[in-house]
């Protein structure tokens, strides 16, 4: 079921649209390891140079802007500053410190890195911004905890309909209004939608502009007299609102229609625009209102028995609960999981052919007939394969693996290309990830490894010699092959893991790299250098310095009062 | 004091002394439209941070979001109070002779250069209108000379002028005595500040760092 509708926001002419539960799905999937990675790039880049790179900003800002399009239509207001919001919440985090120091240590910029910094960072402190990066973060997690508290499969026997979900949407909702209500936070804070049409938008007479100029020049003489009513800024008018419109509208109360071309042209413009707009106030509201428009049209999302992902459904009855997504196999969840069933009864025809065969007996006849007409999920009970059983990856494997993906993402560009790297490091996670569900065991994974050492010595002579790294035998996809046909072996029906390809690789939502202890922060930025002393030692203590020591000077009451503070 | 270029460094030193009167000046109008619809969003504590931490740059508290206009600060925005600037750089240029202290290893100001970077101020537009301030450069150089303790740099020819010739701010109003409230503290913490930024100029021009600063 598809279903859009048209919002706008402030200080943007242009409309936007939202997919109804597609936009949602999207947003909660969205992967932000690319743009988080740009940003310390930039962060690094900044922090040497004194000042952002444009380049990458502008890339990162293009990245991020596809999560979801109320990022996109504010991405040159709200979110222009998104790039340093992610920059600070990585100093933050990396040098363990508060906005605060940070503020503090900025507070004599010495350059134009330095300035954008202290500059942000002055503008949350007067509540004129909030940091847009984590605030992304934090909804995506809003947004998935509301997904999964309305349709997420706690209770079985509840039968999702329409007042069930109102019930648990209301709920969810009113959870957050009694929280700000206790905390004393105004009404007026909280994040709202508003339904308007294209020409009573905020910004109308510019985003409906060519029907708004023919109207002026209708009444251009007397507006040009008429009284100055703009307000003084922070000035609170929400108590004399009907007055203001009424005065506006004495100016064009005696409008009559228009002639008939001039009603033409207006009607080619406003048929191109939606009917209705919404014009929410923030990312939160699009959520929200994405949410309330799901449980209007009755619009469904379950989860995927065999991907565990949200997907909206067409047919709320449906036995089957799962996906049209492509996964690692090259085939949609759906299909995979009819093909398995299909697979099934073939068997249990054949089988049961077998057994009448054999005894000629007519209760068998009765279990392949029924076999055949009934839908094979139904009437043939799927075998279920022993659930392997997963174990964490070992410390000292996941250690090595992060070590060799620093080194690799060294030198992407100078000795691997970027395609290659992250096919490297997607079979990388995905490996770490089959661990942990049982699908792939811890001698694989040090295969990979080893191979992995190969190509990394490959990749760093390709770098030092300034060319591309020579081709690097892949042992553990032969090994997995002699498995696969070894099982294939075993059984026909039991299914083959394939590499994931590219277009098709499972992305998991963003959590930021966090760490248990100092220690463990500071060795995951030694890693690097330890790896660049292979290469090049004398490079290693200039590398520290960048790292470990900022150029920020370190403000102490003396200095920001003076010695003479006392006196 | 032997310096690398003389007049380089007294117009230099002559310069901060005025950037400083102007960020003094500038500093008193950004932190009193605070008042106007800010006071609750902008804390008064980072606006004097941000000042003293950046003595010679005049617009710092633009940072904060502030800024100067009818909107916020119409009071201000007067012949009357225009006369404040010359003031207050006057205020610091009668203070020059303190300047004596500052030593080069052995060496410090002469009487002659102290002088020279005065008048050079003086010309640069700096007044005692009314003669509100009641210090004079002689009096300053005969207590340096002396070595007897300078009165402290406060704001009360700068509350007196106000309530004797600018009556829009010489009202009671909540604005005008947030005005009062702050004007004496931020006084007194700029100049100190401003001593300090001239004594790293002076090192600056002579090339001699003092040697706690080196470590």
């Amino acid at each position: 079921m598809e279903y859009t509708v048209g919002f706008a926001v402030r200080d943007n002419n242009n409309f936007y649209k939202i997919d109804v539960s597609k936009t949602l799905l999207h947003f909660i999937e969205y992967d932000f390891t690319y743009f988080w990675e740009q940003c310390i790039e930039a962060g690094r880049v900044g922090r040497k140079t004194g000042r952002l790179p444009q380049n990458a900003v502008n890339n990162a800002k293009a990245v991020i802007s596809k999560a979801h399009p109320y990022i996109e239509a504010c991405m040159t207001t709200d979110y222009s500053e998104i790039v340093t919001d992610c920059i600070i919440e990585y100093i933050c985090h990396s040098e363990r410190i508060g906005l605060e120091e940070l503020w503090a240590r900025c507070i004599s910029p010495k350059n134009m890195y330095e300035t954008a910094i202290f500059r942000r960072i002055s503008e949350y402190k007067t509540s004129r911004a909030m940091n847009r990066w984590t605030s992304i973060v934090r909804l995506q997690e809003y947004s998935r905890n509301k997904l999964e508290f309305i349709f997420g499969p706690e209770n079985e026997k509840t039968i999702l309909n329409d007042d069930v979900v109102r019930v648990r949407k209301e709920y969810f909702d009113l959870a957050l209004s009694v929280a700000a209500n206790e905390l004393g936070c105004p009404p007026s804070a909280l994040p709202s939608v508003k339904l308007c049409n294209p020409a009573t938008v905020p910004n109308a007479a510019f985003a409906v502009g060519k029907v708004a100029k023919a109207i002026y020049r209708r009444f251009s003489e007397a507006l040009a007299q008429g009284r100055d009513m703009s307000v003084l800024e922070g000035r609170n008018c929400s108590r004399i609102q009907d007055q203001t419109a009424m005065e506006a509208y004495a100016y064009v109360k005696n409008m009559t229609r228009p002639g008939e071309l001039d009603m033409k042209f207006a009607l080619e413009t406003i048929k191109s625009n939606p009917s209705e707009l919404y014009l929410p106030d923030s990312l939160k509201a699009a959520i929200d209102l994405e949410f309330e428009l799901m449980y209007k049209k009755g619009i469904y999302l379950r989860k995927c028995e065999s991907c565990g992902k949200y997907f909206t459904v067409a047919d709320i009855n449906d036995d089957n609960p799962r996906c049209d997504r492509v996964n690692s196999s090259g085939k949609t969840c759906r299909q995979q999981y009819e093909e398995l069933c299909e697979s099934i009864a073939v068997k249990a025809r054949e089988s049961a052919e077998e057994e009448k065969r054999s005894s000629a007996s007519a209760n068998i006849t009765e279990t392949a007939n029924i076999a055949e007409n009934i839908s094979p999920a139904a009437a043939v009970p799927v075998p279920e394969a022993p659930k392997p059983q997963g174990m964490p990856v070992p410390k000292e494997l996941e250690k090595r693996g992060q070590k060799l993906y620093n080194a690799l993402y060294k030198r992407v560009g100078r000795g691997i290309d970027e395609n290659e790297f992250r096919e490297w490091s997607q079979y990388l996670s995905n490996m770490k990830k089959n661990i942990k569900i049982g699908e792939a065991t811890v001698s694989q994974f040090e295969e990979f490894l080893d191979y992995s050492d190969r190509l990394c010595e490959e990749v760093k002579l390709a770098a030092k010699n300034k060319t591309t790294h020579a081709p690097v035998e892949k042992t553990y996809e032969h090994t997995k092959e002699k498995e696969q046909n070894e099982q294939l072996e075993l059984s026909d029906v039991k299914e083959t893991t394939v590499i994931p390809a590219k277009e098709n690789v499972e992305v998991k939502p963003f959590v930021p790299q966090t760490f248990d202890s100092l220690f463990d922060a500071f060795m995951a930025g030694y890693a690097k250098e330890l790896d660049d002393e292979e290469v090049a030692p004398e490079k290693t203590e200039k590398k520290q310095v960048e790292i470990k020591m900022p150029q920020w000077e370190h403000l102490t009451r003396e200095d920001a009062y003076g010695k003479k503070d006392d006196e | 004091m032997v310096f690398i270029n003389e007049s380089a460094a007294l117009n230099g030193l002559a310069d901060t002394i005025i950037k400083g009167g102007v960020s003094l000046y500038n500093a008193v109008k950004y932190i009193y439209s605070i008042a106007e619809k800010d006071f609750y969003n902008v804390s008064i504590k980072d606006a004097f941070k941000v000042v003293l931490n950046n003595i010679t740059d005049t617009d710092s508290l633009q940072a904060l979001g502030l800024r100067i206009d009818d909107a916020t600060c119409r009071e201000m925005q007067n012949d009357e109070y225009n006369r404040v600037l010359p003031m207050i750089v006057y205020s610091l240029a009668v203070r020059i002779p303190t300047l004596k202290s500052v030593r080069s290893g052995d060496d410090v100001m002469s009487d002659d250069q102290l002088y020279r970077l005065y008048t050079m101020v003086m010309d640069k537009g700096a007044e005692n209108y009314r003669d509100m301030i009641s210090e004079t450069f002689l009096e300053t150089k005969y207590l340096v000379r002396k070595g007897k303790k300078l009165p402290p740099f406060t704001a009360d020819w700068f509350k007196t002028y106000i309530y004797t010739s600018v009556p829009s701010l010489a009202e009671i109003t909540n604005k005008n005595m947030f005005l009062l409230g702050y004007s004496d503290v931020l006084f007194a913490m700029f100049y100190s500040c401003l001593e300090e930024e001239l004594k790293n100029k002076i090192y600056e021009y002579t090339a001699d760092l003092p040697e706690e600063e080196e470590e």
